[in-house]
């Protein structure tokens, strides 16, 4: 990796003080138009992808993102690489304000703050070579790389993710799976991020690749100090990767602690329920755990419920949820819950060895 | 038959079948080979299965190791060219698909079997509302009206969970998120009551609850017709929980089968007891993760003998190899290990310890 102190020199984001977060979300909220009609097209309402999510995420952590299909992770990460414009909410980096930033500064949030994608198949371009991929935010951030180095530079970034050097000239067709995925985390790299978002970025591996991705990521925070918001649905992996866990339902975080709170005593009914449905691959427990089944069908985000957003599906639900929001609060469980009766239960069996 | 609105989740098997006359599907030897500029890639080399009716067969393995492939093959999909198949048979109750005229296969298959990819936003047609091109399938097979079509298909949408089903029922492909456009697709492939469903890792952009109401349906659907369900996944824990057998595969061919407790409780292939020390567990957050080390083969000059021998922490050659089991000279045929299990590896009685 060449000299970092060339790109601090043109850094124009202050670093964040000891203690203050990299990266701060606060209320942030994206909602999309629901239109009718194909001449004209009208409004009829909107979906509320996300709708209050806070999040804090600190330099070399990784926050694991869990959460219902369709809650609004990806919009989450889209709206932090900056992909999609908040409706409303701040994302503050490094301290500033990234809706107020311009010109340098905003430039340097995009360069620093990438995006590895869910499909290793739809989000490499066909008709570019592995090394074009690799390379092409240079293009925009030609800073990051002088443009003599650069064939050596996408070469070293290749074998950093444990590919053949030899192989920029290759389309993506021509790699498995975990190969491409492997594309996509060089690219990032390329850019020398402080944030990767991680969006099921292991989801269609089998899980040997996927334990070999794992663990290159965080050989690659070890060695870089990067930190990394993971969005998964494989709560083993996120459980294995993450310090903290973020769980949403429907638009906002409903429970927030560290990777041992939220798996050793989840206190919102959600991740109870999530936490009851992993199906676990060892036989002998097959049938032996106590699955929580959600009643009834997922509100549709155009028209969330009143109160809690999880109160017709819940099954401890009193007059109160249909009336008040709940709070994402430690109500003496030790880590905050987004639930008027939240209260610690143990789900997961407490490790088999 | 004819379909009336509330009949879809009730209605009887549509094809005739009877549950006597052996396999509903039989895979035999298949071969698939892709011949493209920079060479031919061998997807698929050799493989058999059978699928009972009712039965759930899973099929795990590699990346790239021909799961979908096969599949592709046997719903006559497959991309050709570059896609040929080179060999071998695939009969539904009992004929051969592959020596019958397109029309023929069509006939079976638009009823007889059906898939729910991997991939649902390129499997949806993105100019099409998600509500006509679940309805197409009554008015392609059924001849359904175009009105009657979209109340099926509202049906449908609302059977596989999509809430605000009449409302969204216009709405597009790219107006849904992964875990929903994956229940479009399942909707579509349960329309015509199929008697084989193919489901190429169906959970996998699901949360988990979703994915076990997802699995309770397909396994409810599966009680009320006696489909057979072929899923490919690379989910462990819904392999346990769901499927009766197992087949394992690795660069285009089967190297394990048997009853899901005997795979998973012990591995009788260096392969798949690698992969059962690579999951990660949610009981504990646990140390490093405990790949297979090395890359999967490349499939243009996949290796000789035993196509695991590079990665394979037993492998023996040379002197080191009993007389006929070189694993760098001799390719370990598909055998019967124990009774009612199958592992091609030269050594399985010793990682099975028999
Ligand atoms: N461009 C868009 N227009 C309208 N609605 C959208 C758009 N993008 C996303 N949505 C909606 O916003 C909600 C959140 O979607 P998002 O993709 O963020 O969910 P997700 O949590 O990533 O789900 P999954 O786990 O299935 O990937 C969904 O209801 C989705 O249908
Ligand atoms: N059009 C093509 N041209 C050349 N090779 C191809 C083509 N399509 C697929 N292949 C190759 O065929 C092999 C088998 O692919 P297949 O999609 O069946 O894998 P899979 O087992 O389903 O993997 P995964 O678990 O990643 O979905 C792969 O190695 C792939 O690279
Ligand atoms: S045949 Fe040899 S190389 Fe192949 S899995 Fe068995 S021991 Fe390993
Ligand atoms: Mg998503
Ligand atoms: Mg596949």
């Amino acid at each position: 990796m060449s000299d970092p102190a060339d790109i601090a020199a043109a850094s124009v984001l202050p670093e964040p003080s000891a203690g203050e977060p990299l990266l701060e979300i606060r209320g942030l909220k994206k909602y999309f138009p629901l239109t009718q009609g194909i001449v004209f097209r009208k409004t009829i309402g909107h979906v509320h992808a996300v709708d209050g999510v806070d999040l804090t995420l600190n330099r070399g952590e990784t926050v694991g993102m869990v959460g219902e299909s369709g809650c609004g992770k990806s919009t989450v990460a889209k709206l932090l690489v900056a992909l999609e414009k908040p409706t409303g909410g701040t994302i503050l980096y490094k301290g500033q304000d990234v809706a107020k930033m311009g010109g340098r500064a905003l430039k340097q949030y995009r360069r620093e703050v990438q995006i590895i994608f869910q499909d290793p198949y739809g989000s490499l371009n066909p008709r570019m070579t592995v090394g074009d991929i690799v390379a092409e935010g240079w293009s925009v951030h030609a800073d990051v790389a002088p443009r003599k180095g650069r064939l050596q530079r996408t070469q070293e970034l290749l074998d950093r993710v444990g590919l053949n050097p030899d192989y920029v000239n290759r389309y993506p067709h021509q790699f498995s799976g975990g190969q491409r995925q492997r594309i996509g985390i060089a690219r990032a790299l390329a850019l020398r991020p402080e944030i990767i978002v991680c969006d099921e970025p292991v989801s269609a591996l089998d899980v040997s690749v996927q334990a070999q991705v794992v663990n290159l990521l965080e050989d690659l925070q070890d060695e870089l100090g990067m930190s990394y918001l993971f969005i998964a649905h494989d709560l083993s992996v996120v459980r294995h990767l993450s310090d903290r866990i973020a769980v949403m339902y429907l638009g906002s975080v409903v429970e927030e602690g560290t990777e041992e709170q939220v798996y050793g005593s989840p206190s919102h009914p959600y991740t109870q329920a999530l936490l009851s449905s992993v199906p676990l691959h060892e036989p002998a427990l097959r049938g032996q755990k106590d699955r929580i089944l959600l009643q009834g069908d997922v509100p549709s985000p155009a028209d969330p419920p009143s109160g809690c957003r999880f109160r017709t599906r819940c099954w401890k639900a009193q007059d109160i949820c249909a009336t008040e929001p709940p709070a994402l609060i430690d109500r003496g469980q030790g880590h905050p819950a987004a639930c008027h009766f939240a209260e610690a239960r143990e789900v997961v069996p407490v490790d088999v060895d | 038959m004819s379909i009336s609105s509330g009949s879809i989740s009730s209605s009887p098997a549509p094809v005739a079948y009877d549950p006597g006359s052996g396999p509903v599907l039989e895979v035999d030897d298949l071969h698939v080979e892709f011949r493209t500029r920079s060479g031919v890639v061998s997807a698929v080399n050799g493989i058999s299965y059978s699928v009972d009716q009712g039965e759930t067969l899973a099929i795990l393995g590699e990346s790239g190791s021909g799961k979908s492939v096969s599949a592709q093959a046997i719903m006559g999909i497959l991309d050709s060219p570059p896609a040929v198949i080179t060999g071998g048979g695939i009969r539904f109750q009992g004929r051969d698909m592959l020596t019958m005229n397109a029309e023929d296969q069509r006939q079976i298959r638009g009823p007889g079997i059906s898939m729910i990819f991997q991939d649902a936003l390129s499997a949806l047609n993105p100019v099409y509302s998600v509500g006509f091109q679940i309805g197409e399938m009554f008015r392609a097979h059924r001849g359904t009206s175009r009105k009657e079509a979209k109340q099926h298909a509202v049906e449908l949408m609302d059977r596989v969970r999509i809430p605000a089903a009449a409302r969204r029922v216009n709405d597009y492909p790219h107006q849904f998120s992964g875990g929903m456009r994956q229940r479009v697709m399942i909707a579509m492939a349960l329309a015509l009551d199929p008697r084989i469903l193919i489901a190429d890792e169906p959970t996998t952009a699901l949360d988990v609850t979703v994915q076990a109401q997802v699995m309770d349906l397909l396994k409810d659907l599966q009680r009320d017709t006696g489909m057979g369900l072929i899923l490919i996944t690379h989910d462990l824990g819904v392999v346990n929980e769901v499927a009766d057998r197992v087949a394992v595969m690795y660069a285009g061919k089967i190297v394990e089968t048997g009853t899901v407790d005997d795979v998973f409780t012990r591995p009788a292939h260096p392969y798949t007891l690698g992969l059962m020390n690579s999951i990660p567990q949610v009981e504990a957050k646990g140390g490093r993760l405990n790949p297979i080390v090395g890359q999967p083969p490349n499939l243009a000059a996949i290796p000789s003998g035993c196509s695991f021998h590079p990665r394979c922490p037993r492998a023996r050659s040379g002197v080191a190899a009993a007389p006929g089991r070189d694993c760098v000279g001799d390719v370990p045929p598909l055998r019967l290990v124990v009774p009612g299990r199958e592992a091609a590896c030269h050594y399985s009685e010793e990682v099975l310890g028999v």
